[in-house]
């Protein structure tokens, strides 16, 4: 009585199987190109399990090689949660130009809620791989087993390949992801925020991140803290992380000689919102998250002098992506 | 078509809780013609399969849920009172003879030491309402994880009551189910029990499902209890609720409208659905029913067709007043599509805390009692209401 309808049209994949030999992480760049224009358009059809296989081994071995505090150069556009609405992602790159001709640093959250979080998370992969150095994809809070097991991307696993397997796959390569990046050594971007743990990026430099998102913890706190108008530390209202005032930012940048904390995790209505005097910067390009909240999305392109340029958008035309409705629930007293 | 002979309440012998005895739920199961619940085909095979598995829902009882129960009478009002349920030092309260009318009922084995007798004010309390139609029973499975999973089992009370028109409660005007009275109704009795409601109240977390949960939502939002520390909203959002508020009438329609056993209503509700566990359903379903005299069979104790004007003043604007409590706040839901936009857009800039329990349905903290007490527990230690 309280499961809900998605009336989406099947999407469930039957294509043929690979005849590709697989076992080896031998991925040509030919072959990540014909993913990519399967993947990259409106029509966009999600991956053989095979090759979703190989695309996850392949990627793993670039993040892996990635440091946690991983250093990016400008020119570069940096863009918040995507959260699954793969037709907005396709938006976001008309809007902010196409990789690799735009450099792109991604902050995490890039399933779950939306109704295609496999093309999202599959399409940011392989261009992960087809141009390692022009694009860098940081790890969520929502990069997670248990995360996924409850907002969506599991579930969309399931409808469309019928099985876990991708499931599995994706949060296996989820556990390599960087988890902040430094942009020409002046500006920390991550998913959540600081830790009451973390006072240098040489402590952050120091994390064994290559498990699950812990529960509690730096690492924890660095993809789930807020930003807060109260100051010093704070119980995150969420569950997780914590809140950090204006003073532990002020303090943060100070000690590590930074110019600015550029994070997403949060919505924000105009898709980016200052906080603690321009300390901290918050970045979602979600428009119109979970197709409801009305908000629009934004990007920060930084050019080659680290001049920042805020880029919003709103939802794409919906043309292509299935109507969704929702059944209520049959009892409610 | 097939049910047992009709039953006659025997009237309990050991107190004076008339509502339903144990004598009575423990008489075996007999099959016999002209059923009035659907729920059973004929046929002497499944007719034997179904006296076995009626055997298997017996009622459970409250006291191995709870340490005490009493009927606590605010000021003012009228009849036998609430019928509340406690563990922890309010239990001590509710043995005060000026607090709860009649005989208040104690597990005995259970009882605390006098010097936490003394320590009652100090002790956080958490008040728990029920939904629409259902019973503080409902809240007895959860009730005892909690106190499994408490690092100090003393470290906390819980009450559960029956709202007025529901279980055992026996009030005036038991009909008034409006958001008011409810929330009055709750101040009543907290009052009674710990008399003025000032600062020298017990930090207080408020915690409802459904209809409770939107009570609880007002109730919190009404300023009066100064010493509010935590509200937990299990299973309703205004979006959702009020978009099938339309098509409530019909789901009560679709129930029966009687069953000869409680047992049999035991079975139609994890049959249907409703509820998936089963102990669940054996503890709070027999309070959620009466014994009809005239149609000589169980019927549902709360009219809740007739209690239609009241729904919409349940859930309007509770998103908003949800939002504008400035505790701690935890929103349990059995999926998380359930949010709506006021909710969605809070839930996304980390204004509260959203758990989804998987596996359950409406009624969550029935179906997974264990792991809505994992998420109180871990909520209430989180926010340091309890060590």
């Amino acid at each position: 009585m309280t499961t809900l309808d998605y009336n989406i049209p099947s999407t469930t994949f039957t294509g043929p199987p690979s005849n590709l030999h697989t076992g080896t992480i031998k991925l040509e760049n030919e072959e990540v190109e014909r993913y990519l224009s399967q993947l990259l358009t409106e029509s966009c059809k999600p991956l053989a399990e095979e090759d979703v296989k190989k695309l996850c081994d392949k990627a793993r071995e670039f993040f892996i090689e990635e440091s946690n505090v991983q250093p990016v150069s400008c020119p570069v556009t940096v863009c918040g949660d995507i959260h699954g609405q793969f037709h907005d992602l396709l938006e976001l790159f008309k809007i902010g130009g196409n990789c690799p001709e735009t450099n792109y640093l991604f902050l995490g959250d890039y399933v779950d809620r939306g109704y295609y979080s496999v093309e999202a998370v599959t399409a940011l992969v392989c261009l992960k791989i087809r141009y390692p150095h022009r694009i860098t994809i940081l790890r969520g809070n929502h990069e997670s087993r248990q995360i996924t097991q409850v907002y969506g991307f599991y579930d969309e696993c399931l409808r469309k390949y019928g099985n876990a397997n991708v499931w599995k796959y994706f949060t296996d390569l989820f556990d390599y992801m960087p988890l902040t990046a430094l942009i020409e050594g002046t500006i920390f971007c991550l998913h959540g925020g600081l830790s009451p743990s973390i006072d240098t990026l040489d402590q952050v430099r120091a994390l064994d991140r290559v498990q699950e998102v812990p529960h509690e913890g730096p690492m924890c706190d660095l993809l789930w803290s807020d930003p807060d108008d109260r100051c010093g530390w704070g119980i995150s209202p969420r569950g997780a992380g914590y809140t950090f005032g204006q003073d532990i930012s002020e303090q943060f940048n100070r000690t590590n000689n930074l110019a600015l904390i550029a994070r997403a995790h949060q919505l924000v209505m105009e898709g980016y919102n200052w906080c603690h005097s321009q300390n901290v910067v918050t970045i979602f390009s979600a428009p119109n998250y979970c197709y409801r909240c009305g908000n629009q999305a934004g990007i920060m392109e930084l050019d080659e002098y680290q001049q920042y340029t805020f880029l919003q958008f709103d939802p794409a035309p919906r043309r292509g992506e299935a109507q969704v409705t929702r059944r209520t629930p049959d009892y409610f007293l | 078509m097939s049910r047992p002979p009709p039953l006659k309440p025997i009237r309990s012998v050991d107190e004076s809780d008339s509502n339903f005895s144990k004598s009575r739920l423990l008489q075996p199961v007999v099959e016999e013609e002209n059923s009035q619940d659907n729920v059973f085909t004929s046929g002497t095979h499944i007719l034997e399969e179904n006296k076995q598995r009626l055997k298997e829902l017996s009622p459970l009882s409250w006291n191995d849920f709870f340490e005490t129960r009493a009927f606590v009478l605010p000021e003012n009002y009228k009849g036998r009172g609430f019928r509340v349920y406690a563990v922890g030092s309010l239990t001590e309260l509710l043995t005060d003879s000026t607090v709860s009318l009649g005989t208040c009922e104690r597990v005995t084995s259970n009882s605390h030491s006098s010097t936490q007798a003394v320590s009652y004010k100090k002790q956080p309390l958490l008040m728990l309402f029920h939904g629409g139609g259902y019973s503080a029973l409902s809240f007895g499975l959860l009730v005892k994880y909690m106190m499994q999973k408490l690092p100090s089992p003393e470290s906390l009370s819980i009450l559960a009551f029956d709202a007025r028109g529901h279980g055992e409660t026996d009030v005036e005007n038991e009909h008034n189910l409006s958001a008011e009275q409810q929330v009055e109704d709750a101040l009543g009795l907290l009052q009674s029990i710990y008399g003025k409601l000032d600062t020298e109240l017990p930090p207080v977390v408020l915690a409802g499902h459904s209809m409770g949960g939107a009570i609880a939502v007002r109730l919190g939002a009404s300023g009066k209890i100064p010493t509010l520390c935590g509200l937990i909203v299990i299973d309703v959002v205004e979006g959702t609720a009020m978009a099938s508020l339309p098509h409530m009438q019909s789901v009560l329609l679709k129930r029966p409208k009687s069953f000869s056993s409680i047992e049999r209503a035991i079975l139609h509700t994890l049959e249907s659905g409703q509820t998936k566990s089963k102990d669940s359903c054996r503890l709070s379903l027999p309070s959620q029913l009466k014994w009809d005299e005239v149609k000589d069979c169980y019927c549902w104790r709360t009219r809740l067709e007739e209690s239609e004007c009241y729904w919409k003043g349940w859930f309007e604007n509770l998103s908003s007043l949800f939002l504008e409590v400035s505790v701690p706040k935890l929103l349990i839901l059995a999926g998380q599509d359930r949010l709506d936009k006021p909710l969605t857009i809070a839930q996304m800039q980390g204004r509260f805390q959203l758990s989804v329990v998987r596996d359950s349905g409406h009624n969550l903290h029935e179906d997974q009692p264990e792991a809505t007490a994992q998420i109180f527990v871990e909520f209430l230690r989180r926010h340091t209401i309890v060590d």
